[in-house]
């Protein structure tokens, strides 16, 4: 991820340009620019370019931040250029999300996978600390809502095995397991973002604090947290319930299965009376 | 959906059947393929009503409308078998207990193990296969063929001991490859179409069988005598011996799994082949191959016989000699393959076609 060189031709002396990665491995190269807390475990890395020489396997950016000082004298078009920049969207799939903030005297472009920051040299490293953390639970929900987006079409395809699973859906039992378990892991990590989405305001209240909270007004994290939670409930529901007669079914067959097993045998000692009488008949 | 493995299969056991049958009755020569056709056969009706349930599924068919129309068809299929006994084996073998009769009964029997887990099935077939000769012994099967063909009197216990053990295709143990069929279906092809279980263990199984089978003929030597007279009879088909049923189901599982394999599963076979054209052709009438083969080199026996002012079966397996008798099996199954090419393949004609029309 890289800025498009006009742009950065426009940036005045002294501006940051960062490929930010959000990663899991506690042993990172990388300079650690941020570690979310506990129960996130994920710091946020500074990208460079990797060398093959030391073995090390590239990481994708999540995200890219421009931070420019606001003692450096910007242009109408600089800002400009930045908005643009960060409107753009970073797929040919995604849709624009763009958003502008203004608040004691930093500017802030955002979008999730782009910033453009620019702030007194004071404030700076507490408002990029402020803004690479809400942006990864912002992230971290569009990642869910997008994801169960494209599990309603399985929801509906499961519907009716919430009130009947027999032997003809038998062979649904894994597929309907891993769902069931992808629900789960989509509620586990709703629950582990949520407490950072929802978390009260901060006092006495900082720039950065401020710039985190509006942010997360401004993305309508309390609406879209509900929804998210009501839509997993839904999904919960049914697959609990399929989870239910998906086991009830299968308790049941054992037991159906040890009773045909002792109807066949006793089948089978009925048919050698039978035939050993009939043999006597005939004879 | 159409399986061209299942194709060539039953094209396999239909013109093995019908050269068999040629040479047999016209010739009384036994070719030394004789006893593999019937097996694959019942082991394929087995296949096929597996594959028909899951085209039924697919198509969300209820429960109780699939249970109808498989008694319905299994009925059928009895009926004409009893049809085919009278007609062409004439009214004295009516309760020989052919091949059709057979189906007709197991398919029937298909239509409640569906419905039980496939272990339930697998353990029937098993039973089917060991109980088989202790009952025999119990009937004293040996009386029932003393002049080397089926023969019974017409009470109720013979008649029900020729369908269940003593017949020419018994319910016991025939029925345990058309289990092994439907077990063998439903292990190979999925409900779901995407799914592609592996073939192997159930071809493994299938060389182990014929290893088995193979094992327990080279031990009969060895054997004392209750044993090789009850257990290890050598290879027999009427009454199928152990080593008989074992090597044959092998047959048939070990060529169900590699045609399904090297044939379905293959991407770069065409599925316009000529072969398979070919074996579409015979597979999806091998039902009225059965019975007009029966008809066009028995009635014209019986006439004969009967002309000539003696009894109608008098030149049974001596009209010809083989040399004649082989050469107009090849005939019969070349002209039918040339008549039922000239068909519209959209359109079921024949006994397949009366069966959907009646039944389903």
């Amino acid at each position: 991820m890289s800025l498009p060189p006009d742009l950065v031709a426009c940036l005045p002396p002294g501006s940051v340009i960062q490929d930010i990665a959000y990663t899991a491995d506690a042993s990172t190269s990388h300079e650690v620019l941020l570690t979310l807390p506990a129960p996130i475990s994920r710091r946020a890395v500074l990208l460079e370019p990797v060398s093959e020489e030391r073995g090390e396997q590239a990481i994708n950016a999540d995200l890219t931040l421009v931070s420019i000082f606001s003692e450096e004298q910007e242009t109408g078009e600089l800002l400009t250029r930045l908005r643009e920049w960060v409107d753009t969207p970073a797929g040919p799939n995604e849709t624009p999300q763009g958003l502008m903030m203004t608040l004691q005297g930093a500017q802030v472009f955002w979008s999730p996978t782009r910033i453009a920051l620019i702030a007194d040299s004071s404030r700076l490293e507490n408002v990029r600390r402020a803004l690479i953390e809400v942006t990864y639970y912002l992230s971290a929900l569009s990642a869910i809502e997008s994801e169960l987006r494209e599990d309603w079409p399985d929801l509906e395809e499961d519907l009716p095995l919430a009130f009947r699973f027999d032997e003809r859906t038998r062979h649904r039992l894994k597929v309907l397991q891993q769902r069931s378990q992808r629900v789960l892991s989509l509620r586990a990590r709703l629950a582990r973002i949520t407490p950072f989405l929802l978390c009260p305001h901060v006092y006495p209240p900082t720039l950065a604090s401020q710039l985190g909270e509006r942010l997360r007004e401004r993305t309508h994290v309390a609406q879209r947290e509900e929804t998210l939670s009501d839509q997993l409930e839904v999904f919960e529901d049914v697959y609990e319930m399929c989870s239910q007669r998906s086991s009830d079914f299968v308790l049941a067959r054992t037991g159906h299965t040890l009773e045909w097993f002792i109807i066949v045998l006793l089948t089978v000692q009925i048919l050698m009376s039978v035939f050993d009488i009939l043999s006597s008949t005939g004879s | 959906m159409r399986y061209p493995s299942v194709d060539i299969l039953r094209t396999v056991a239909i013109v093995v059947m019908v050269l068999v049958h040629f040479s047999e009755n016209l010739s009384g020569y036994y070719l030394p393929f004789a006893g593999l056709g019937a097996p694959l056969f019942t082991f394929l009706s087995g296949a096929s009503y597996r594959l028909w349930l899951n085209g039924q599924e697919r198509r969300q068919v209820s429960d109780e409308e699939i249970s109808k129309i498989s008694v319905r068809r299994g009925l059928f299929v009895f009926g004409i078998g009893f049809a085919f006994n009278i007609f062409v084996w004439l009214p004295e073998d009516t309760f020989n207990w052919d091949v059709l009769t057979f189906i007709g009964a197991a398919l029937l029997l298909l239509n409640l193990v569906r419905r039980l887990p496939l272990s339930v099935a697998v353990l029937i077939a098993i039973m089917s296969y060991l109980i088989s000769p202790v009952l025999r012994a119990l009937v004293d099967f040996p009386a029932y063929w003393e002049n080397g063909y089926f023969e019974c009197d017409l009470t109720l216990t013979e008649v029900l001991t020729g369908f269940l053990l003593t017949g020419y295709f018994p319910f016991l143990p025939w029925i345990t490859y058309s289990l092994t069929g439907f077990v063998a279906a439903t292990l190979l092809f999925s409900q779901s179409q995407a799914e592609k279980p592996s073939i192997w263990p159930t071809a493994i199984l299938g060389g182990v069988l014929i290893v088995a089978a193979n094992a327990m003929l080279q031990l009969r030597v060895y054997a004392p005598a209750t044993i090789t007279t009850y257990v290890l009879t050598g290879w027999s088909m009427f009454p199928p011996s152990m080593e008989y049923m074992l090597a044959t189901i092998g047959m048939a599982l070990l060529l169900f799994s590699l045609s399904h394999r090297y044939v379905d599963q293959n991407q770069e076979l065409p599925r316009d082949w000529p072969l398979f054209r070919l074996v579409k052709t015979f597979s999806r009438y091998a039902f009225t191959i059965y019975l007009i083969h029966h008809v066009v080199h028995l009635w014209p026996l019986w006439i004969y016989g009967l002309a000539t002012g003696n009894e109608a079966t008098h030149f049974w397996q001596q009209a010809m000699p083989t040399v004649y008798a082989l050469p107009l099996g090849i005939l019969f199954l070349a002209i039918c393959y040339l008549i039922l090419r000239r068909l519209d393949p959209d359109e079921r004609y024949g006994m397949e076609g009366w069966m959907r029309w009646l039944c389903d």
